[in-house]
């Protein structure tokens, strides 16, 4: 009678849950492979959280997987052992880790749903190195393996010690940014999926530069937080209950997402908006209500311009969060439905920080979050993306070669900052852009993945023309939406889009182009070395004539001159360019080269000379590395020279005055 | 209010002395022209026929200046480290002229080269000391004060969850830190004057003694230094606001900009010399006061009254308030100390 009773109550509270959950999508966007219910619990004074994880798995290949393996992300903070420690240093996005600002995670409880035990089976791996203390993965091997297209359902109860924050997640005074937290299984990827040449789990250990890489499913989780607290998370809120004991309990219901984080603080202020079917609801600190235009403003633009380029948000909401002071290692970091900004009180206007980390974050819910691309591995198909598509954005909405900056007379474009972060390397050969995160021992991960990558997607943007390049952007999105993609599924949607348009104008495919710029670390660097102008005054001197030599003294009454415009390849990187000559007469010419040799000469014969010539006119390979080299005119304007000086005359002037106070 | 007679006294004697400020300005454009002829050249060396250097004429470009600086800014970096000693070099210009300068404020005499030249070599080794001594105070209080608001900076802000406070906090903190360290300026110009006016040599005491008077007339050695560093701050204004009009596109307006770059050069010198002018005015009617209340010569010992530009300037009226009357025992002091100096 006890049991019964005990079953009628289990039923009634699964129903009574069921029926208040509220379904977003009617059609499942993705596999839903993996499906998490998690309650947990924060207890904000120990800055802890305590969670039960139901996990439901399953197998959509066609192996019978005997070996789990999870994330066990909080670990990474451990202590200075860990691999993620040891790569950042204890410093990450500009933040130093507090001292002792530890956290972890233990798992305190793991079993098959009704059946096997597996916490005492738990095995720490580490499969990217040969770090043994790193505890950041685990794997668990089944007494009865997981059958094809079969689920396995597991339950973990787990508590965890947050980390001051200082890289993503953690807690800083009373704000807290939950992320990577709970245990997270890693991706099976069978035979012929991706790299996988036979089935293997795909489960990197947590490293400083990268952060993502995991299947889509459905969550279902609760947060009990203290009752002041306002709270942001991924997914919907489904309801939400106050508790006798001065808490509250929030559940949130995210679908066809492979992610799940949550925030909260009693400091956030909440204001909200819409864009079409999409609610933007926005946290933000006490003293930023400032920032709230700018932060709708930005995420509207760049919702709309995604919306129109590659396809459709599918999601209802947005939450964007504004992370406190002190706790900006929080901020400018994605997670599904959930981005995290950075701004400042203050901040004037012509610097655009809340926008462009608003529109940035915001990108990845396209190539981080919809595409499920491997950030561990292919951190370009993610950052990179993104950084391409967020100059494309800061630019066309406040303006080209003036979207990041604009203050005090100066101002700069972000694909200008892009560029300029990569041109100005110190050695911007120093690593390929297709590595894994990892791998960037000697350095340039930031630089080859985010600025490179934007740089080498306009070059190629420009060379094969916008409308092609959208259509690329746009097939590759929707084909691999929910999906975890290659580099090669990339190059293959460019070789068949580019085909389609243009045959072999540009060879049989474009692999060329990716041989060079992402699988190389060539520099390109174009050069218009001389122009020169002979007039030609035809022979003079001793002409043979049969037998006897003439005395010659051809003359042309009209001068006519033989222009002669020479450019060279300093780089070791290859691409088309066009070549731009001015004459005397105002006639333009204009040049095609394959810009395959080290040198090219193009020749012109007639009354006028040759005045300016430019190599790249319209600045489509903006991967050159130098842009002043690019052109040469023989009536040099010194405007700008005379300018800078008497500038530079009037700010010594002021420097050696102003010193002599003392 | 004393500090607003020295104020309008200070600029209507920097005003008569438009030649000495011709004279500085001098000074200032010969050493700063071969620096931005340097800086030409090296514009000219690395854009060389480019027309990329075209996009810098209209406005800013942040590629075509960011390419620059990294394929030849070594060359301008060189040129901003030679900049740094030419800061140096017109810091001891300007201890050399310091004496000209004063004296010829002290006097009615109309400008004569050969006596500024005189009175720059006169006061010069004194003046160079002084120098020395207050480098050496500024850098040793500097840093001893530096750590002390910092680290109340740190201690206020340490737990702070919101960026207002800690932003206001440190400009709080800016203008703490500076305000001692204007002071101790204020003190060494005193001391540059007292060199000058009291024939004094000894300036490790003329520092204290200037420093006892600026904090013994406070508010009129303050407002005095804030008033015309208002004026200054307005002019700086001012300047960027005509420049941004201009444009400095075409020849005509880069040659508008470099004469009213010029004007404004001169100005802030012009305001330096008021600087001057005005706490020399300060420290006489201070002085005099003093003197009558000592009932003792008149502190010009280097000059004869008569000739001293602001003998009858200002209107002496007895601050009975904060002047200790003399003791025998501070009388007699005075006394050795000038046969001493005799």
């Amino acid at each position: 009678m006890k049991n019964l009773a005990h079953t009628f109550g289990f039923v009634l509270v699964f129903v009574s849950v069921s029926l208040s959950r509220q379904i977003i999508f009617r059609d499942a966007l993705s596999q839903r492979i993996a499906n998490y219910t998690i309650s947990v619990s924060l207890d904000a004074t120990k800055k802890t959280i305590f969670g039960k994880e139901t996990l439901v798995w399953k197998n959509s290949s066609k192996d019978r997987i005997r070996e789990l393996q999870f994330h066990l992300y909080l670990n990474a903070f451990k202590n200075s052992e860990s691999t993620f420690m040891k790569e950042s240093g204890g410093e990450a996005r500009g933040m130093a880790m507090e001292a002792g600002g530890w956290g972890w995670i233990d798992v305190t409880k793991m079993s098959v749903l009704g059946g096997e035990e597996l916490k005492s089976k738990m095995q720490f791996v580490h499969p990217d190195d040969d770090n043994g203390k790193d505890q950041t993965v685990f794997r668990v091997l089944l007494q009865k393996p997981v059958l094809p297209n079969q689920t396995i359902t597991l339950e973990f109860e787990f508590k965890a010690q947050l980390p001051t924050i200082f890289a993503r997640t953690g807690f800083h005074d009373n704000f807290f940014m939950v992320a990577q937290w709970f245990p997270k299984i890693g991706v099976y990827e069978p035979a012929g999926m991706r790299y996988a040449s036979k089935g293997q789990w795909n489960c990197h250990q947590f490293h400083s530069n990268s952060e993502f890489y995991a299947d889509y499913g459905v969550y279902d989780v609760d947060m009990t937080v203290p009752k002041d607290f306002v709270v942001g998370a991924t997914g919907l809120l489904q309801r939400e209950k106050e508790n006798s004991d001065g808490t509250k309990t929030l559940w949130y219901r995210a679908e066809d997402v492979h992610e799940f984080a949550w925030t909260a603080s009693p400091h956030f202020t909440v204001f909200e908006d819409s864009w079409q079917h999409v609610k933007i609801r926005l946290l933000v600190q006490t003293g930023r209500e400032g920032q709230v235009a700018r932060y709708f403003q930005s995420a509207k633009a760049a919702l709309g311009y995604f919306d129109k380029w590659v396809g459709k948000y599918p999601y209802p909401n947005l939450t964007v969060v504004d992370p406190i002071y002190g706790g900006f290692g929080a901020g400018g970091m994605e997670y599904p439905t959930l981005i995290t900004g950075g701004s400042f009180w203050g901040m004037p206007d012509g610097l655009r920080f809340t926008e462009l980390v608003t529109i940035h974050e915001f990108g990845h819910q396209y190539w981080y979050g919809l595409v499920g691309s491997n950030e561990f591995e292919e951190a370009w198909l993610d950052e990179g993306f993104n950084q391409y598509s967020e100059t494309r954005i800061m630019d066309e909405t406040y303006g080209n070669k003036r979207s990041a900056l604009d203050f005090l007379g100066y101002h700069e474009g972000d694909l200008e900052l892009e560029r300029s972060g990569y041109a100005h390397l110190e050695n911007p050969k120093i690593a390929p852009t297709f590595a894994r995160s990892w791998d960037y021992k000697a350095g340039g991960y930031g630089v080859m993945t985010y600025n490179k990558t934007a740089v080498f997607m306009t070059t190629l943007e420009r060379t094969i023309g916008r409308t092609v390049m959208d259509e690329i952007m746009r097939t590759y999105f929707g084909r691999w939406k929910f999906r975890h993609p290659s580099s090669n599924d990339f190059i293959s949607v460019v070789n068949e889009i580019v085909r389609k348009h243009y045959g072999d104008k540009f060879g049989k495919n474009m692999n060329w182009f990716f041989d060079q710029l992402l699988y190389g670390t060539d520099a390109c660097d174009y050069e218009l070395t001389s122009i020169s102008n002979r007039a030609l005054t035809g022979i003079e001197g001793l002409v043979d004539k049969g037998e006897s030599k003439e005395l010659s003294k051809d003359r042309p009454k009209e001068a006519t001159y033989e222009s002669v415009i020479r450019v060279s390849r300093l780089g070791e990187v290859k691409l088309p360019i066009d070549v731009l000559v001015h004459f005397e007469n105002g006639k333009d010419i204009r040049e095609e080269w394959d810009g395959q040799a080290r040198w090219k000469e193009f020749t012109y014969k007639g009354p006028d000379k040759a005045l300016w010539a430019k190599v790249d006119p319209e600045e489509k390979l903006v991967i050159d590395l130098n842009s002043i080299n690019n052109s040469k005119s023989l009536e040099s304007d010194r405007r700008a020279i005379w300018k800078y000086a008497v500038k530079f005359l009037f700010w010594v002037q002021n420097a050696v005055q102003y010193a002599s106070i003392f | 209010m004393k500090f607003s007679k020295a104020l309008t006294s200070g600029f209507q004697h920097s005003r008569r002395s438009l030649r000495v400020v011709l004279l500085l300005y001098g000074i200032n454009f010969l050493l700063a022209v071969p620096f931005a002829l340097a800086f030409r050249s090296a514009l000219i060396a690395g854009f060389g026929d480019s027309m990329s250097v075209e996009a810098l004429v209209k406005d800013s470009d942040a590629t075509a200046f960011s390419d620059f600086m990294k394929f030849h800014g070594p060359r301008i970096s060189s040129l901003f480290r030679e900049v740094m000693w030419l800061t140096l070099l017109y810091m001891l210009v300007n201890t050399l002229t310091g004496g000209g300068v004063i004296s010829s404020l002290n006097e009615t005499q109309p400008f004569l080269l050969s006596k500024f030249l005189e009175n720059c070599g006169k006061f010069f080794a004194r003046l160079l000391r002084l120098f020395v001594i207050l480098a050496v105070v500024l850098a040793l209080f500097g840093l001893i004060w530096f750590f002390v608001v910092g680290f109340i900076f740190a201690m206020v802000t340490s737990d702070a969850s919101f960026e207002k406070p800690v932003a206001i906090w440190f400009f709080v903190t800016v203008a703490v830190f500076l305000f001692p360290i204007m002071l101790l300026i204020m003190a060494g110009d005193y001391a540059k004057i007292a060199a000058v006016v009291n024939d004094e040599t000894r300036m490790w005491k003329a520092f204290w003694r200037s420093l006892k008077f600026v904090f013994k007339n406070f508010f009129s050695t303050v407002a005095l230094q804030i008033s015309i560093l208002l004026v200054l701050a307005t002019a700086v204004v001012l300047y960027w606001l005509i420049e941004g009009q201009i444009g400095m596109t075409s020849g005509v307006t880069i040659l508008v900009a470099f004469l009213i770059q010029q004007a404004s050069v001169a100005f802030k010198i012009g305001t330096r010399v008021w600087t001057f002018a005005g706490e020399l005015a300060l420290y006489k009617n201070v002085s005099a006061v003093q003197e009558k209340l000592d009932f003792a010569e008149p502190p010009v010992a280097a000059l004869p009254p008569a000739q001293t530009a602001f003998a009858a300037v200002d209107e002496v009226k007895p601050a009975t308030k904060r002047i200790r009357r003399p003791t025998r025992k501070s009388v007699a002091r005075r006394a050795l100390g000038k046969k001493a100096k005799r």
